[in-house]
């Protein structure tokens, strides 16, 4: 991890607003494609090499909202992942692609979140009926089942030696497995990310990273608190000991949605609080405070491009909330969209 | 966080406002016989009324939209109703269906809490100048306690307990509800070991004396209230089983759940069981702005499984054909998926699920759009459904009326109806 440079603040070039709320956003591995997990069930390819971010055909085939995806390491394939619990492989640079192969029921309902390995042989799922599968990316057959929660897993990712799973659960167990024989080989503490207030169970483990060289795991969420949660925060783990290294509580409320590491050494978020609330955060590890943040209307997903001079964020459109009977100009039931925030990242100085 | 949202007055309610100086008598007896139920069942119409506060989504429960644009994440899934089909969120419930009623055309007009709580469970009657009283309070008025004499109104509550005597309206403070703060009874209702049976009925001798005293000197209303809320006690005091964890078999702990609201309905089904009239029992938070899927994904599967607990004692023991089970909130939750993840307020299009005495088991009234924005058949205002709730009682709404001193109120809003379709 390179800390030596002093990141630049980013500059907004743009905004492209999409039609309906986006729940993911992810490159290409050569930043060309946009690839967008959308609320309506499809999945939403852009030409980032456009300057309006050219829509091309959508991929159809999911249904509820489409969760998760990640691009293979061959470049040619993206996996996705629905709420109905539906993984699918997509050869999505084609210009109307079809399944490379499809699991309807990789999971018993939502499908949280997907992570390929670094070798590309195979892609791990884990979803509501808590459990975690390892599936062969190459035909979509079943490899591995892990029970690991009582709950719903919220979060899995591979470590980049592939040797290890990482499994982030509703109550905020952070787990990590062995690949090759199944089983857990230690579980990191995240606990302080999950709180119960009434009957309500809040927070977990909602989004977790590596950074490149596999020695820091970022586990993202809230802290939890007698009352519900208090903040949005980000928890590094030291990898080798296991511990938590530092745990960085963020401005203003709600959950941390989205994280990905810069390979200049730090840290990009997005936050959502309440209707409206929302940020976009840049923080050092070992750093209490972010060294930029911006305001956005609940921003819920963030695309690094893989030239580390590009970021894409997907919030919300402003005035998305509101009780009772809100119409349109024309009288009609609005409903809301994701304006995707484009930025150039400038180089360190 | 979603969990700061909900701040109800009735939270602050101090557990001296319990019947503070209640003396204890007797001694407990146990829970209804078969026969005290069959009893009950032929005499004894009762309602149990659960509120789900704040508001919970009508999408995530009983009249889902899956795979349109408001539908959100979750599938839905088949019931007991043949092509009925409810939110996945409530697989236990969804084998009941053909008990229960639903109701998918509720149109109300308040899209606030602190308009839309009180005037729901006041039924929205015309404006007469005088406050309504809640659900609870107008049956314990119109039908009044049960031959078990206990208390015609009991809530089974989060937090504090006390006497709520603001629910009973122009009705008068002894119609108010007895709250049962954490489902626990009140304080002192036990009578400690020390005190003797005669002692204890020399003390409730003296009070009735000082009563006396008082009640000269204040409001009738109030001086009622204070002896009613003593009487009351000392018919709960023969009840205390009721309380006693101790006699709840493992198995039912275990099939309501040990949550907060499984041990909420668990006792509401003994006070059920016992005779009280009308039990309402409440869960907190449902006003899901923020993260509503997860949100109900935590919560809903507790009150699927209590509930789902419920009906299944209520058929098994006799008793659903003589007890309504209502169970709602003031509103339902917008179509719109707002940027926190939230869904807002929404009167306009939601549903209520109901059942038991005197309704049509498995019967389903009304609809929404394809997109659930709004009811496509006749829409059902609060006002329809105080009607339908009154004639399962046996109350003919039409007819009706109470008396504000000799000014003559009809008891549920005159210009609408029972909902004819959802009655057997």
């Amino acid at each position: 991890m390179n800390t030596s440079k002093k990141p630049a603040p980013p500059k907004q070039l743009k905004v492209v607003n999409l039609d309906r709320q986006m729940c993911v956003v992810r490159f290409s591995n050569d930043g060309k494609i946009l690839a967008a997990g959308s609320q309506d069930a499809t999945v939403r390819r852009l030409d980032a090499a456009t300057a309006d971010l050219k829509a091309l055909p959508p991929m159809t085939g999911h249904s509820g909202w489409v969760s998760a995806l990640a691009f293979h390491p061959d470049g040619k394939q993206l996996l996705t992942g629905d709420s109905w619990g539906r993984l699918t492989c997509w050869p999505f640079a084609e210009s109307a692609p079809k399944p490379l192969w499809s699991v309807a029921q990789a999971h018993d309902g939502w499908l949280r979140s997907l992570s390929i390995r670094a070798d590309g042989v195979s892609v791990a799922t884990g979803g509501a009926d808590g459990k975690v599968r390892i599936w062969s990316s190459g035909d979509g057959k079943k490899q591995r089942e892990l029970t690991a929660s009582d709950g719903e897993v919220y979060s899995v990712i591979y470590h980049p030696d592939g040797r290890s799973l990482v499994s982030g659960d509703a109550k905020a167990a952070v787990k990590q497995w062995d690949v090759s024989s199944g089983k857990v080989v230690r579980e990191l503490d995240a606990r302080s990310m999950y709180a119960v207030f009434a009957l309500q169970e809040l927070g977990g483990a909602r989004v977790m990273r590596f950074d490149a060289k596999g020695t820091t795991l970022a586990v993202g969420g809230a802290l939890g608190g007698s009352k519900g949660l208090s903040a949005p925060c980000i928890t590094l783990f030291d990898w080798a000991s296991g511990k938590a290294a530092h745990t960085i509580k963020l401005p203003g409320k709600g959950y941390v949605y989205d994280l990905a590491f810069h390979a200049d050494g730090f840290l990009m978020a997005v936050t959502n609080g309440s209707p409206g609330q929302g940020m976009l955060l840049f923080v050092k590890p070992g750093e209490e405070t972010p060294f930029f943040q911006k305001a956005l209307p609940n921003p819920h997903t963030l695309a690094l491009h893989p030239s580390g001079k590009r970021l894409i964020v997907s919030a919300t459109n402003s005035g998305s909330n509101g009780n009772g009977r809100l119409l349109g100009k024309n009288k009609e039931y609005p409903g809301n969209y994701s304006p995707l925030y484009v930025y150039d990242l400038p180089s360190g100085v | 966080m979603n969990a700061n949202r909900c701040k109800p007055g009735e939270h602050l309610l101090s557990r001296r406002e319990w019947l503070g100086g209640v003396v204890t008598a007797g001694t407990g007896v146990g829970l209804a016989t078969p026969a005290v139920a069959e009893q009950l069942r032929q005499k004894d119409k009762q309602v149990l009324f659960i509120w789900l506060d704040g508001g919970m989504s009508q999408l995530e429960s009983w009249d889902p939209k899956p795979n349109t644009q408001f539908g959100g994440p979750f599938r839905a899934i088949p019931t007991s109703v043949p092509s009925l089909h409810v939110s996945e969120l409530w697989p236990k419930t969804a084998r009941l269906m053909h008990q229960l009623a639903l109701v998918r055309s509720v149109c109300t007009k308040d899209n606030s809490h602190s308009a839309g709580v009180a005037r729901i469970q006041r039924g929205d009657p015309k404006n007469r100048g005088v406050t309504y009283p809640y659900f609870g309070s107008a049956v314990a008025k119109l039908l009044g306690p049960t031959e078990s004499g206990l208390p015609a109104y009991v809530w089974v509550k989060p937090y504090s307990g006390g006497f709520v005597s603001s629910d009973a309206g122009f009705l008068g403070p002894k119609y108010g509800a007895l709250a049962l703060g954490d489902g626990k009874p009140p304080d002192g209702l036990i009578r400690p070991a020390d005190l003797s049976a005669e002692d204890d009925a020399a003390r409730n001798e003296l009070r009735n004396l000082l009563d006396q005293g008082y009640a000269a000197r204040r409001n009738k209303k109030w001086t009622e209230a204070n002896s009613f809320v003593f009487d009351m006690a000392a018919k709960l005091q023969k009840h205390s089983d009721i309380f006693d964890t101790s006699k709840v078999p493992p198995r039912d702990a275990e099939r309501y759940g040990t949550h907060e609201f499984g041990r909420h309905m668990l006792v509401a089904r003994r006070l059920l069981e016992a005779g009280v009239r009308f039990v309402k029992v409440n869960s907190y938070h449902w006003d899901w702005h923020e993260d509503n899927f997860n949100g109900h994904k935590g919560a809903v599967p507790k009150i699927d499984q209590a509930f789902s607990a419920m009906i299944e004692d209520l058929v098994r023991r006799g008793m659903l054909d003589n007890v309504l089970v209502v169970m709602m909130s003031e509103f339902g939750r917008t179509p719109r998926i707002n940027g926190s993840v939230g869904r807002d307020h929404w009167p306009e299009a939601w549903s209520v699920l109901m059942g038991g005495c005197g309704l049509q088991r498995g019967a389903v009234v009304g609809k929404t759009n394809a997109q659930g924005t709004w009811v496509t058949t006749e829409e059902h205002d609060i006002g329809h459904l105080f009607h339908t709730w009154f004639a399962c009682l046996g109350i003919n709404a039409r007819k009706k009326r109470y008396y504000n001193d000799r000014q003559p109120l009809p008891i549920a809003h005159e210009d609408m109806k029972p909902i004819q379709e959802v009655l057997s």
